[in-house]
């Protein structure tokens, strides 16, 4: 079982659809809207999918096949290493708990996989050290 | 057991100084009681990293030709002061640029010129018969500038309070993000590593104490704005939050000073501000100054208040330790808030380290200071 996140791209012909329904009943994949916008060219989406690797290549393909634009998110977020001084003010913000204060290193540690990709922890950073590596 | 500072120095020329952090006396208190780890040990080296709001920095631009007396002075779009003889001017850390989108500010500019790099100046003047100039655009760094002194007004707080929000929306301070319905705690302190927690009278540190600042090699000019004595006490230590604490002003030359210890920061809905690492050696003179070295972050309380309340008196919901602070949660007054910090204690231990070995290597030697900071000072309120 793994968890992948991805972005996705609808346009008019294909923003009715319900996509988790498929992913569920089709390809056994347990997904989580994370992010949903709507806009004038159709509508974007954070997904993620839970399930067998082949479940999830299957969920992909059939995704690009009614023509829904897909993208597979990893590190949304990104730290520069050389700007960050390890304070800790994107730990108590972040939803997701993505960001740990190594209790013995004193090392802020970045878990990019259990990141949401809310992008709060981009602001609360002093530094400027923490970047979108995608935009919704 | 008593020892003298010119006994500690002639060992540290000798190379024969013992010296461990702050953060080692705990463990070595804990296991050899106070009077073995005094006999053993000559000095304990603290640090701290933050935000530093009362910083900023005098230079001295130098003359062109012809000259100019600059009233009004902007550093890579920062404002700097114009009110003092034609080319001096200080740079202050909280000061913003008037560019759009901002996130830069004069604890940028000071970063910069520790960083090498190039500033640009642009100045105005009236033109006087002795400075005929009235307009200068150009290019500086601390290589090109006469003078350039770091001058902090206010650094080093003894101990300071954790912020937590009772509003439902979540508020931008210079605490960071409070979210709503005391959601988190934020708090902002070396604890243990603190210079002013390990020598919470003042005994040794007083005007003159050379000192690590930014890197590089400064003193305790004076004590700083805001100085407070009146704090609650537990365990020997100030509660943070409780009416402040004692303060330090440091002056320190930026050249010869690094870059990792000197950040421009922007916090975000706030402002800009400067992060200092500030190191301060304390001399084991007797038994008494070990035993307040060994102070640890399970003795040193903050309270927490609410920032949700847009008082000077916010409320407080309770005190917590820093070892709670640190475990990551608190409760507090029936709420369970996520805490993180604001000051790196990574770089606290790093300053610390680094002052350490240069006392270990001959690098830097102790002073007396030449005046105590004063015994008692409150403050006052503006009405």
């Amino acid at each position: 079982m793994t968890e992948k996140k991805y972005k996705l791209r609808f346009n008019n012909s294909n923003m009715h659809d319900s996509v988790s329904y498929v992913l569920v009943s089709k390809f056994n994949i347990m997904p989580n809207v994370l992010q949903a916008k709507i806009d004038g060219s159709g509508g974007r989406m954070i997904l993620s999918m839970k399930g067998d690797e082949k479940d999830i290549e299957n969920a992909i393909s059939y995704l690009g096949s009614v023509d829904i634009s897909i993208e597979l998110m990893d590190n949304y977020v990104k730290r520069d290493e050389t700007r960050c001084i390890d304070c800790g003010s994107c730990v108590s913000i972040c939803p997701s708990f993505a960001f740990e204060m190594d209790k013995v290193t004193q090392d802020v540690l970045l878990d990019t996989s259990k990141c949401l990709a809310c992008g709060f922890c981009i602001s609360a950073c002093p530094t400027h050290a923490i970047s979108l590596k995608m935009n919704l | 057991m008593k020892r003298t500072y010119d006994e500690i120095n002639e060992k540290i020329r000798k190379g024969k100084a013992v010296v461990i952090t702050a953060e080692e006396a705990v463990a070595l208190v804990k296991e050899k009681g106070v009077k073995k780890a005094a006999d053993e040990v000559d000095v304990v080296t603290t640090g701290t990293f933050g935000a530093m709001c009362s910083s900023g920095a005098f230079l001295n631009l130098g003359h062109s030709d012809p000259p100019i007396r600059m009233t009004n002075i902007t550093l890579n779009g920062v404002q700097a002061y114009g009110g003092l003889a034609a080319v001096d001017t200080y740079i202050g850390a909280t000061q913003m640029t008037d560019k759009k989108g901002g996130g830069y500010g004069g604890g940028h500019v000071i970063e910069d010129l520790v960083a090498g790099k190039k500033i640009h100046l642009v100045a105005s003047g009236p033109g006087t018969d002795c400075y005929t100039r009235k307009n200068i655009e150009t290019t500086v760094s601390l290589n090109t500038i006469n003078d350039a002194y770091m001058y902090n007004p206010r650094n080093s707080y003894q101990n300071y309070c954790v912020a937590t929000n009772s509003s439902d929306r979540t508020l931008q301070t210079y605490m960071g993000k409070l979210l709503p319905n005391f959601r988190n705690a934020t708090y902002s302190s070396a604890g243990q590593l603190s210079p002013l927690l390990n020598d919470p009278y003042l005994e040794t540190i007083g005007i003159g104490t050379r000192i690590f600042l930014g890197g590089g090699e400064g003193f305790v000019s004076w004590a700083g704005t805001q100085y407070n004595t009146q704090a609650s006490v537990i365990n020997g230590v100030p509660i943070g939050g409780s009416g402040g604490g004692r303060t330090l002003a440091l002056i320190g030359n930026l050249r010869g000073m690094d870059k990792e210890y000197v950040r421009g920061l922007d916090i975000f809905g706030y402002g800009t501000s400067l992060a200092v690492g500030v190191g301060v050696p304390i001399p084991i003179l007797n038994n008494d100054v070990m035993k307040r070295c060994s102070i640890s972050d399970a003795e040193i309380f903050a309270n927490v208040l609410d920032y949700g309340v847009p008082s000077r008196e916010r409320p407080v919901l309770g005190s917590v330790s820093y070892a709670d602070l640190r475990s990551g949660k608190i409760e507090c007054n029936g709420h369970v808030m996520r805490t993180s910090s604001l000051s790196s204690y990574k770089y606290a231990r790093k300053v610390a380290e680094e002052l350490k070995e240069w006392i270990e290597n001959d690098k830097f030697t102790l002073t007396v200071p030449s005046t105590p900071l004063p015994k008692e000072g409150s403050v006052r309120r503006l009405r």
